[in-house]
């Protein structure tokens, strides 16, 4: 009797060890998933979509993959320049042979090179480039070659409401009402521009573009403090918001700096201005100031620093990181990576998915949605944080603020209040 | 207004006129159209960055070091390259030129990334100048500027050494028979081209962004301030081209737009080169 039951032991373990050993090969022998990842790693910006979304695919290759395989990773640098951008797209989609790509971080890189893409027919999911162009524009135009195209963060033309808050809150709060207004000109803040021209014309006391890679200002600034401005509010996304900041500083201006500016988001600004940063105002993705957008935001912004030794460097972290799990469930949801079936179902209702930087709740028909998770109206969680005693502090929404917007004595002295 | 444009012109007319003045002596006196001389004011910015930000070396100590590399490199690049082409005409010397440029650049790209880096200011802190805030870094950059040229310009009218870089300027073969070395001239103007490059890197960067492509904008400057100078003329006539290239970039910045002040250095090139080809101050054709 126990000789019998030993046997039918013995069968059952030697099942079991089967069944585990054919699946460990199924998963072997079953090719990877492959996805490119292309941004400039030499730009915070860029940095931010590099870190994003290789963190989302070890995350996703952690929790077992995707339809029972792995995600190769095949991520690359474009330089931020479009010649560059393009080889590298090619190279995805011909040599490496794709699945999908996720990044882009400057518009005009993603215009280039998105044309590309889509005679490949591949799935790109965009991160920082956001020009209206780039969906809501070209996949309405054309939407049986563009319709691959997906940006998780969104048509820029839908942040020109958030990104003038700090307008609205330093004229609310502080009465300053007379804006100096610099522009960066870019692609992704034309709809910006254009927007807080025609909102806040009363407001605006002098208004002027400059070139994304400039390093003086002397002029404009000089002329904004002619033209008697109390608020300099400036939109930047490359390296010229620094020398911005510096100057504006060095000059001791009267008047707050605020606007939206990615060098400022990067946690290491204080120490890149040498703590001329102080007091500066800027618009930002919540998740990536570590507000608790979702329930997934706070122990993504945790684990952030456990694996890069640092909080998030720009808005491209959450958002990028958000692009590779909203792809992975469009895959999950077609139950293959074939891009016409993940298209229709990212563009089902059944689509909905949790991220760490927002809600998504089915792509519509141009292909840019709105964020939602913080609270009605605030796409993609929105906040406005400003640089107090070097550290980077929530001022705006009220809720979830950690301290009070706030002008420095040497600001105050400076702007006789 | 005007005193923010006058002030912020003279800060950059001694800027400028430090980072031309390397440039001028090798042009005058060895006919060498050396386009390398912006990428070496980079890399002693990019070596001031280097040293500071990853080996957390004391700030004087990597500005000393960054001078000293500059120095080093423009040696290295005359002896390897330059000399053995001193006879070539002025198109190789050219193509060389960019082509070691281009090389430098890339290695600057190698070791420190395409990343606009920031280099710390020596001095904190900002003081009123004519009503118009300064940094102290910018007084200290503007001070030392305007020391040095002053200093060049002694040495080159009352030093031996000096005269004698004049004389091969003005004429290699007549300096020669006087017993002038033109090879030691050659080197000699290296050395101190090289140092002028090096200090101007190193009083640059804490003002302005350190990028590697922020060396082909010094070299347009450069060349600019130099063809409005002219060739073989004295050290002011660089001074008051620079200052003729800094207010007209301001002034088309204030009153223009912005974005196209770089243009006013290449309007200024174009315009001098068409109908003054010897500079303002030149004593030959450019």
């Amino acid at each position: 009797m126990m000789r019998k039951k030993n046997l039918g032991l013995v069968c059952l373990t030697i099942c079991v060890i089967a069944i585990i050993l054919d699946s460990v090969s199924i998963a072997e022998t079953t090719p990877p998933i492959k996805l490119g990842v292309i941004s400039a790693w030499d730009f915070a910006g860029g940095q931010g979509v590099k870190r994003g979304a290789t963190m989302a695919i070890d995350d996703v290759n952690a929790a077992g993959g995707v339809l029972g395989r792995k995600i190769q990773a095949f991520v690359y640098d474009n330089k931020g320049n479009t010649d560059e951008a393009k080889r590298v797209t090619e190279r995805l989609l011909y040599n490496d042979k794709v699945d999908a790509i996720v990044g882009f971080w400057r518009s005009e890189l993603a215009i280039a090179c998105q044309p590309l893409i889509m005679e490949a027919k591949k799935i790109v999911f965009l991160t920082g480039a956001s020009a209206p162009i780039l969906t809501k524009e070209r996949i309405k135009q054309d939407y049986n070659r563009y319709k691959y195209t997906f940006c998780t963060i969104g048509s820029s033309d839908r942040f020109a409401k958030l990104f003038s808050l700090p307008i609205i809150v330093a004229r609310d709060k502080l009465g300053l009402s007379k804006i100096a207004f610099l522009a960066e000109k870019t692609a992704f803040l034309v709809p910006t521009v254009e927007y807080v021209n025609k909102e806040f014309k009363d407001m605006i006391v002098y208004f002027t573009e400059f070139s994304p890679t400039a390093s003086d200002f002397s002029m404009e600034l000089t002329k904004a403090k002619a033209a008697g401005a109390n608020n300099l509010f400036a939109l930047s996304s490359g390296p010229a918001g620094t020398p911005l900041v510096k100057q504006w500083y060095d000059m001791q201006l009267p008047m707050l700096h605020t606007g939206y500016s990615v060098q400022a988001q990067d946690a290491n600004f204080w120490k890149t201005t040498e703590g001329k940063c102080e007091a500066v105002i800027t618009a930002h993705v919540g998740a990536g100031a570590g507000l608790p957008i979702t329930k997934k935001s706070r122990p993504w912004y945790e684990k952030y620093k456990t694996i890069y030794g640092e909080y998030p460097i720009s808005l491209m972290d959450p958002v990028a990181y958000d692009a590779v799990w909203a792809w992975v469930e469009g895959v999950r949801l077609a139950g293959t990576t074939e891009s016409d079936a993940v298209v229709r179902a990212l563009e089902s209702k059944q689509f909905k998915y949790v991220g760490v930087s927002a809600v998504l709740e089915g792509f519509d028909d141009i292909h840019a949605p709105y964020g939602g998770g913080w609270k009605p109206g605030e796409a993609w969680g929105f906040c406005l944080i400003q640089w107090l005693n070097g550290k980077r502090e929530v001022i705006h929404p009220e809720n979830v603020k950690t301290a009070n917007i706030t002008i420095p004595d040497r600001l105050k002295k400076v702007m006789g209040k | 207004m005007i005193q923010t444009i006058i002030i912020y012109g003279m800060i950059w007319t001694f800027l400028y006129s430090l980072i031309t003045i390397g440039f001028s002596l090798i042009f005058g006196v060895a006919d060498v159209v050396n386009l390398t001389h912006g990428m070496v004011i980079m890399a002693a910015s990019y070596v001031v960055f280097l040293l500071v930000s990853n080996i957390q070396l004391n700030l004087a100590i990597s500005m000393l070091s960054g001078i000293i590399a500059a120095v080093l490199l423009l040696t290295i690049i005359y002896l390897v390259f330059i000399r053995r082409m001193l006879k070539a005409p002025h198109t190789s010397m050219l193509l060389l030129t960019i082509g070691i440029a281009m090389m430098l650049q890339q290695v600057i790209i190698l070791a420190a990334g395409t990343q606009t880096r920031y280099v710390p200011s020596i001095i904190s802190g900002s003081r009123p100048i004519w009503g118009v805030v300064l940094s102290n870094q910018q007084i200290l950059s503007v001070v030392v500027a305007f020391a040095l040229v002053l200093l060049l310009g002694s040495f080159l009218k009352w030093g031996r050494q000096g005269r004698a870089i004049r004389a091969v300027s003005q004429d290699r073969e007549i300096a020669a028979a006087s017993g002038v070395s033109p090879n030691v001239v050659f080197i000699l103007t290296v050395v101190i081209s090289g140092t002028l490059a090096g200090i101007a890197g190193v009083l640059v960067s804490p003002i302005e962004v350190v990028t590697p492509e922020a060396g082909w904008g010094f070299m347009v400057t450069a060349f600019s301030v130099t063809v409005l100078a002219g060739l073989g003329g004295p050290i002011w006539g660089i001074v008051v081209s620079a200052a003729i290239v800094s207010y007209a970039e301001l002034l088309t910045a204030f009153f223009i737009a912005p974005m196209l002040k770089e243009a006013a250095a290449f309007t200024i090139l174009i315009l001098t080169l068409m109908f003054k080809p010897s500079g303002l101050f030149g004593k030959k054709r450019i």
